[in-house]
């Protein structure tokens, strides 16, 4: 115990001693912490620009048009005849959406013949359609609706009635866990797992390279070595789990709906596992600069094989078992089952039982390499191998 | 042999003895952009996994239940017996979705008192709930549509009036320029563009950085016959040309994989490669030259351009940004870039549209290059700058 107790606090003075791993230990995450949500920071699109093109000039066009104006997601920013200029200004990226009134709306709703608006969106940008048909097909939808009623009203039935008989089957789409549909919402909290597993990654690297050029005594055991760079890590990291999930958090308004025990108890094999895979990759990287250069292309991929974006359900076989070597994807999904989507701990234990899993698989592997390394030293020390 | 090609042959001497710079030139992007085309291998995300909790078990409840899966974007995979093993479903994401079929539906639905289906839908995953909570709302509407059209059928309206009667205004939806909602070219493109900035912005700050920390610039300079310029052109120019072929394999490949049609120039595609190229590589030098210090310019460098992508405004549009995170973007290389791709990849836009990015990549690589200037010619000679980890 003695031994572990010692190797820890070597860790933390040794961390403490060297520029290179407090920026990339310590300064890092929280800088990342603050700049990385700030695009995010009003969550949704609102506003978003539609051109009008009324070629009807009736009372209800122009109702209509009001309408969508006065909805929180889109306004009208023009209004125009021309189809053609209209969808320019789509192609131009000025406006997110078209609706096009044709001439003689107001007339087929007054006959009581089917009558239609059309509407163009931009889907180069997923949020930009998703946003401005969703309400272009909420007005539309009250609209016809209201015009349905009134018509049942006029020939006799209560609006209760007029409505249920308009309606047979009412659809009521309930969103859970991010009620608002934010972005930040959806992506920060992800991508913060992400960054606290980058950014340890790069450090342990960063203090295997001081460590080798020092030349540690290679006198304590290897067990309380590693425990005592685990011990380090996970101090140091629920330090920041603490600054981004409790501090960034409540300072960007983000959802934390685990408690800090069971945030803890996830997030620690978390810590341990990626400690232990960079220890155990580290030897690849004879300079702490390779590593940044190495991680600093492979986070896009990483955080996209986690399915938080694109559904992991319909990713390639072959990359979701590569997914698995991560731990930033049992990680994030975990975390977001806990802290956002509010499971209980034992919910998320297929998570955290493959974090534990990659805890063995790579305390073993960081072992072995240690072990390896330790004896080409001596043997080196005797001329009898090569160090780089 | 001219000043500028012997520095390209030094460079290129140079080069194996830097593993690092050879992976990120070579192993780390194409393994990133081989992972990226298996992310999204199947293009339109379909058959996602939902679950139902059907209170009322009747014919008609089934039919109802029938509508939804027969939506592309869903695959009912699940029957819930109550409200806590739905949501037990839900947060173990097991399912994206479970949609409830009220008690008594069939009977309200038969006395026109219109039961309430209700989709309980994941939103911390927003692509996967947006998609599901969309096409459920689709197929439910339509299915009430069609019992709405019955009834006035039955009533004895022509087709065309009880049409018109069960929805007086339709909206008839077009999707312009990704009409399939494809994710390889609406967020894999910018992943894979994303990755090439990373791989030009570092290997600058690499092959620039190396020679001040291993002091090797007055070499640099006294191959290039003391020539600043020649020094810089014959240094960059092959990485840009190398940019310039990835960028073919990259995106080319990426493009041609997923069968994405390009629309617009190629030539102007081809122009504005090389523009942000240059401006990627010129935010590199300017970091590089004034930090003179390989560690620090890396780090610092990883801050720029690795969370380009969030924001380049593809994935979360920028009039939607703080102030802040758009004039940030307005100087990332990425966000350009990408405007030019969707513009002449997804849209076909008139060339005078596409100038814009282009001229705005020129003058990012224009000024960062201005900005750099009065140190380019001093970390070549000044030793003071050197040696510095």
């Amino acid at each position: 115990m003695k031994a572990l107790a010692r190797c820890f606090w070597q860790t933390l003075r040794r961390i403490a001693g060297e520029t290179e791993t407090v920026v990339l230990l310590l300064a890092a995450s929280v800088l990342y912490a603050l700049f990385y949500p700030t695009p995010y920071m009003r969550q949704v699109l609102r506003d978003l620009p539609v051109v009008v093109v009324d070629r009807d000039h009736s009372a209800l066009s122009r109702q209509l048009t009001r309408w969508v104006d006065a909805s929180e997601a889109a306004s009208v920013t023009a209004r125009s005849n021309d189809l053609d200029a209209a969808q320019d200004s789509l192609r131009a990226g000025s406006a997110g959406a078209v609706l096009l009134i044709p001439k003689d709306f107001e007339r087929h709703v007054l006959r009581r013949q089917p009558a239609y608006v059309e509407a163009y969106a931009d889907a180069s940008y997923f949020l930009v359609y998703s946003t401005a048909l969703r309400a272009i097909n909420g007005v539309v939808g009250t609209l016809s609706t209201g015009i349905a009623v009134r018509r049942l009203e006029a020939s006799g039935f209560t609006e209760k009635a007029a409505l249920e008989r308009t309606r047979p089957v009412t659809f009521v789409s309930w969103p859970l866990f991010n009620p608002l549909a934010g972005y930040g919402t959806f992506v920060v909290p992800a991508v913060f797992i992400l960054i606290l597993q980058q950014t340890l990654l790069i450090g342990i690297a960063a203090l295997r390279v001081a460590e080798r050029r020092e030349d540690e005594s290679g006198s304590e055991p290897l067990w309380a070595i590693l425990g005592g760079k685990l011990g380090a890590t996970a101090l140091i990291y629920v330090g920041h789990a603490v600054f981004m999930f409790g501090v960034v958090f409540s300072l960007y308004g983000f959802p934390m709906r685990a408690s800090w025990l069971e945030v803890f108890i996830f997030l620690v094999p978390y810590f341990a596992a990626v400690t232990l895979l960079g220890l155990a990759v580290a030897e690849l990287f004879d300079r702490p600069e390779s590593s940044t250069v190495a991680l600093a292309a492979m986070s896009l991929p990483a955080l996209f094989m986690s399915g938080i974006s694109f559904p992991v359900e319909v990713q390639a076989g072959w990359v979701r078992a590569l997914a698995v070597v991560l731990p930033s994807t049992f990680g994030i999904q975990g975390f977001l089952q806990l802290a956002e989507m509010g499971a209980r701990l034992d919910q998320t234990l297929r998570a955290w039982g493959a974090l534990w899993i990659q805890v063995v698989v790579y305390w073993t592997l960081a072992w072995l390499v240690l072990r390896y390394k330790g004896r080409s030293r001596q043997l080196g020390g005797l001329g009898l191998a090569h160090e780089t | 042999m001219s000043r500028i090609a012997r520095v390209m042959v030094r460079e290129l001497q140079r080069l194996p003895r830097f593993p690092v710079l050879w992976a990120l030139l070579g192993p780390i992007p194409l393994g990133a952009g081989l992972l990226l085309t298996g992310v999204f291998q199947a293009q339109v995300a379909r058959r996602l996994p939902i679950g139902i909790l059907d209170f009322d078990a009747t014919q008609t409840a089934r039919l109802a239940a029938r509508w939804v899966d027969a939506a592309r974007t869903v695959n009912i995979v699940a029957r819930v017996q109550d409200l806590g093993e739905a949501q037990a479903l839900l947060v173990q994401r097991k399912v994206y979705a479970v949609l409830v079929i009220p008690r008594h539906f069939e009977r309200d639905l038969l006395h026109g008192r219109s039961p309430r289906v209700t989709l309980l839908y994941n939103e911390q995953y927003l692509t996967a709930g947006n998609l599901i909570s969309a096409d459920v709302a689709r197929a439910v509407n339509a299915g009430s549509g069609a019992v709405a059209f019955e009834v006035r059928r039955s009533g004895g309206l022509t087709a065309a009036a009880a049409e018109a009667a069960a929805e007086p205004v339709r909206v008839d939806s077009r999707l312009l320029f990704n009409p399939a909602i494809n994710y390889a070219r609406g967020v894999g493109l910018v992943l894979i563009v994303g990755v090439m900035q990373v791989v030009a912005g570092l290997s600058t700050i690499y092959v620039v950085g190396r020679e001040l920390r291993d002091s090797t610039a007055g070499e640099w300079l006294a191959t290039a016959g003391g020539s600043p310029v020649a020094a810089w052109v014959g240094k960059l120019a092959p990485y840009v040309l190398y940019d310039l072929v990835l960028m073919l394999v990259l995106v080319g490949g990426f493009v041609a994989w997923f069968h994405i049609p390009v629309l617009g120039s190629l030539g102007f595609l081809l122009l504005g490669a090389v523009a942000f190229s240059l401006a990627s590589k010129a935010i590199g030098v300017l970091l590089t030259v004034w930090l003179a210090n390989l560690r620090q310019t890396l780090g610092v460098g990883s801050f720029f351009f690795g969370p380009a992508v969030a924001f380049s405004g593809v994935t979360f549009p920028r009039i939607a940004m703080s102030t802040f995170a758009q004039v940030w973007g307005g100087f990332v290389p990425l966000t350009r870039f990408m405007l030019l791709l969707r513009d002449q990849v997804m849209v076909g836009a008139p060339l005078r549209i596409s100038a814009a990015p282009i001229l705005v990549l020129a003058g990012t690589a224009l000024g960062a290059g201005l900005l750099a200037l009065p140190r380019m010619g001093r970390v070549l000679r000044d030793a003071r700058l050197w040696g510095h980890e």
